[in-house]
């Protein structure tokens, strides 16, 4: 197996368990404190990324902005999801819901981008919200 | 009424979106591992605004709670990391649709090891959910 599939099944099942792993932390402690945890998790990957990676030394203001909001954007999202298992979600079904994000993304950059959509993207917008609506009877 | 977990599911595929488009505005201007420790820079203001509510350390088993937290984000920053690099050394069209079905592990774990039960309808939800995750993706 070449080193990048292998790579990408390491991420594909390293993102796959934080679903359960969130559960399993909000079985115990609170959305807050859960979200501290993975935020204080984050601060040695980001020395090791500094570290062994090619990080750019000199930024322009407006990279900076970007990389700060897409964070403060991203986790945000990272503690409604907390919140999502401490209110009772089911990690199986939940995740596949949240993971539907895209049609967000592929919304937006058609509204604001005017990115073309192609036609595997309308079949996936199409999908999208029947899947989160079988997903989310109970 | 909406349950309330499907409710911040909901707003996380919102922030998620958010995150999703912003980032395709950062892509072209700085390199995944800038991003990756930019968003990290992002993830301190909520963590701070956390480190404020009167929850912060809220929860019964703090200490299994806590690991599984840390283990949440180690695990979503090593996803990251192998993602980034698969992508500097493969095919992004196969690694991206690829890493999109990560739910599918959280579904397998969910129902196999921590014995969440799914109904029938919310399976056929389960396949459109990954169907629409891939042709989103590509």
């Amino acid at each position: 197996m070449s080193n990048w599939l292998l790579l990408s099944l390491v991420a594909l099942v390293f993102w796959g368990i934080t679903g359960n792993t969130q559960k399993l932390s909000t079985n115990c402690i609170s959305t807050q404190f859960s979200f501290l945890g993975f935020a204080v998790a984050f601060l040695p990957i980001a020395i090791v990324t500094l570290v062994f990676f090619p990080v750019a030394t000199s930024l322009t203001t407006e990279v900076l902005v970007l990389g700060i909001v897409g964070g403060i954007l991203n986790s945000f999202g990272a503690l409604t999801s907390f919140a999502a298992f401490e209110a009772g979600a089911k990690s199986s079904v939940a995740v596949p819901i949240m993971y539907l994000y895209p049609l967000v993304t592929v919304l937006l950059a058609r509204i604001f981008l005017h990115e073309h959509i192609t036609p595997a993207h309308w079949a996936g917008i199409f999908l999208a919200p029947v899947a989160a609506w079988l997903l989310s009877k109970e | 009424m909406m349950p309330a977990w499907l409710v911040y599911t909901i707003i996380t595929v919102v922030f998620w979106g958010l995150w999703g488009f912003e980032s395709k505005l950062l892509v072209d201007r700085a390199s995944p591992y800038t991003s990756q420790v930019l968003y990290t820079v992002g993830l301190l203001v909520p963590a701070v605004a956390v480190l404020f509510s009167p929850k912060r350390f809220a929860g019964r088993r703090p200490g299994r709670g806590f690991f599984f937290a840390v283990l949440t984000g180690l695990l979503g920053g090593l996803g990251n990391i192998a993602f980034f690099v698969a992508l500097a050394k493969g095919n992004a069209s196969v690694i991206v649709p690829l890493t999109s079905l990560s739910p599918m592990v959280t579904v397998l774990v969910g129902v196999m090891v921590l014995k969440e039960r799914m109904r029938w309808f919310q399976y056929v939800g389960l396949v459109l959910a990954l169907m629409a995750m891939y042709l989103l993706s590509l």
